[in-house]
């Protein structure tokens, strides 16, 4: 087989993961399972930087050493990994920002006929469940763009509808997103989106647990995150205490209940006698009050919340720490 | 089930997959088949395609799967059981999500995967549990109004564009249409498939398990959008053309062991071409038996979904290519 690289001007930054693919797939010296491949969002992109028309500063667009460039989390957990095994490990970073399921599973379903035979882990950081590819335009779109708070801040700088306002009317996706954002009020809708994506991690992690492969996912955002969209006739979006409710009755969950042992694949996922809980990076960060944000700087004041250099080893950490307590079970 | 837009067939095969679950077996004796209208089981042609057509000639026949089924039994001498998850409608990205539903609890007692391939232009809404058809806003729908030319009570196009308007996708889906006249766009879409495609002869290779796929429509079926303001679809002079420059394509033209999960697929000097079951009922000037609603002389109608005779033709085309390869 062959591996597809896109030579898609937008894909431009992300051929070299492919092509580090391609050679680790043909390596004829080395065919041990050493490989691993990452998916997300722009939490895990190897190539983020923070992009300032999204940010405010009072100081301006922050400087380089503040705004990207460090190793992201699964840089972070090769690093671990080789310390403790004492061997070589490749990263395969597919992260994008902006990104959502869809995304990764199309760069899943291309690698993985073609370098199975060495992948050793598969991590997954969970984004927003709200993220879709555009159907036949290359083109991530979120619905949360059209948040009320979004349209507030846009109108104030340019006069538009929400960021990527134009972009996504000139590609006819407006009226969809906000057809879909009204029905985020109805509970069966929302955990229609919850079964139709956890299902693509049950898929994932059965596939890679019959290849002998490490599967582990963890949601480094809330699935869904919150706000309203009353400005587009919607209504609001799942909060954090909503979706711990609407977890509990999802297949997804029920069938993890009757097998615990598969809870190893899912970072920071509990089930307890009074329920399943599920916190991702993001809201374990705010309720606990650590500072590994890049909006936490306080030398360059600004509101950009990714994480920043100890914001993505702490990802790892996380990572790593879930993965070492099942390993001992 | 959360919702329940799912066609009744889809949904007692979903329940017969969790009965085949709880049988005490490790028999790998399960087909299971994908695809749209052409494959569900117990698909009665619509009104709104065909009318006040009688019943006995809207459907109520065994579909191509279970007559792969018979043949297969019949040879093997042995049982097996038939999981079809066609639905009317439905588009490959659907096809796919079902088999990757029901694979982590039944891939050990998968023998066959058949896939009857459909338009690519469909897909589904990302949250209503229901499958765009594009192709409705086709200028020909809207001239040709079913079977029936000038009712507008029943005119499929006002009938369908209302429940895509109320979904609030008229616009991507007149969107979605206008990139059909693109050809970058048809090849995005075009490897998007051919990905799954291909993931899924090497999903069930890796299981042991057989897996064939034929196409059953034509990738783009070459209708003209400019009643919605879009372009047309290529024509299969085009579609072969872009074929070729699919790299899933030259792979599986490059190795011929691949061929036979690929029916009817044809390789040469001159490239890949590759017709649909569809596409070569065209070429028939005379015909006795009626293979797809429309042949059939007695009640003149537009439909295009095959008649009992039709699935016996789909499911030999199936069987004498997996014949041929083992």
């Amino acid at each position: 087989m062959t591996l597809e690289i896109s030579d898609h001007a937008s894909d431009r930054r992300y051929v070299e993961q492919f092509r580090l693919a391609r050679q680790l797939a043909n390596d004829k010296k080395d065919s041990s399972k050493n490989v691993i491949i990452a998916f997300g969002c722009s939490f895990t992109d190897p190539y983020f930087r923070v992009d300032y028309s999204w940010t405010t500063s009072e100081r301006g667009p922050l400087p380089p050493h503040l705004a990207g460039g460090w190793k992201m989390w699964p840089e972070v957990f090769k690093d671990m990994l080789e310390e403790r095994d004492k061997r070589e490990y490749h990263v395969l970073n597919f992260g994008r920002s902006g990104s959502g399921f869809g995304h990764g599973f199309e760069s899943f379903l291309k690698i993985w006929p073609y370098l199975k035979h060495r992948i050793k882990f598969v991590l997954w950081g969970g984004t927003d469940f709200n993220r879709f590819e555009h159907h036949s335009y290359r083109m991530h779109v979120d619905l949360n763009n059209r948040r009320d708070t979004g349209i507030k801040s846009f109108f104030e700088k340019k006069g538009g509808g929400g960021a990527d306002y134009e972009r996504y009317k000139q590609h006819g996706v407006i009226d969809y997103v906000d057809n879909i954002n009204r029905s985020l009020a109805d509970p069966s809708t929302v955990k229609w989106i919850m079964m139709k994506r956890l299902r693509l991690m049950t898929f994932i992690e059965d596939l890679s647990t019959s290849n002998g492969s490490e599967f582990l996912y963890y949601p480094l955002i809330e699935p869904f995150g919150g706000g309203s969209f009353y400005k587009t006739g919607g209504s609001t979006s799942p909060s954090l205490k909503t979706t711990q409710m609407y977890l509990q009755d999802i297949h997804f969950t029920l069938n993890l209940k009757n097998n615990k042992k598969r809870l190893k694949h899912y970072v920071g996922l509990h089930i307890k006698f009074s329920g399943a809980f599920w916190t991702s990076w993001s809201a374990d960060i705010y309720l606990s009050g650590k500072k590994l944000k890049i909006l936490h700087n306080k030398e360059w004041p600004n509101n950009d919340g990714h994480p920043d250099k100890y914001g993505q080893e702490d990802i790892a950490n996380q990572f790593w720490k879930h993965y070492v307590a099942h390993e001992k079970k | 089930m959360l919702h329940t837009k799912r066609s009744r067939s889809i949904i007692n095969n979903l329940q017969k997959v969790n009965t085949l679950l709880a049988q005490d077996t490790n028999k790998k004796n399960i087909v299971v088949s994908l695809g749209d209208s052409m494959t569900e089981e117990g698909y009665f042609i619509h009104y709104d395609h065909a009318g006040d057509m009688p019943d006995h000639f809207r459907g109520g026949w065994k579909m191509w799967p279970e007559v792969f089924k018979d043949m297969l039994e019949e040879r093997d001498n042995h049982k097996y059981e038939l999981v079809n998850l066609g639905q009317s409608g439905c588009g490959m990205d659907y096809c796919f999500d079902n088999l990757i539903e029901i694979w982590p609890k039944l891939r050990k007692r998968i023998k066959f995967v058949l896939w009857g391939g459909t338009e690519f232009s469909r897909f589904d809404h990302l949250v209503e549990d229901y499958g765009m058809v594009p192709s409705t806003r086709s200028d020909i729908n809207y001239r040709n109004l079913s079977s029936r030319p000038g009712d507008v009570i029943y005119n499929r196009v006002n009938k369908t564009s209302e429940e895509i308007k109320n979904f609030g996708a008229l616009e991507y889906v007149d969107y979605i249409n206008r990139s059909w006249g693109d050809k970058t766009k048809c090849i995005k879409r075009m490897s998007d498939i051919f990905r799954k495609i291909t993931f899924v002869e090497d999903l069930c290779k890796l299981n042991d398990s057989k897996f064939l796929y034929y196409p059953l429509l034509q990738m783009f079926v070459g209708k003209s959008y400019y009643v919605t303001g879009g372009t047309f679809e290529p024509g299969n002079k085009k579609q072969t053309e872009w074929l070729n420059e699919l790299t899933y394509i030259n792979d599986i033209s490059k190795n011929k062991k691949r061929h036979k999960h690929y029916v009817d697929f044809k390789s040469g000097i001159l490239g890949v071409t590759w017709s649909s079951w569809h596409n070569r009922l065209f070429p028939r000037r005379n015909f006795t038996i009626p293979l797809i609603t429309r042949e059939r002389l007695e009640w003149p109608n537009t439909d295009g979904h095959p008649t009992e005779h039709g699935q016996k033709d789909i499911a030999n085309k199936f069987w004498s290519w997996y014949v041929k390869y083992n």
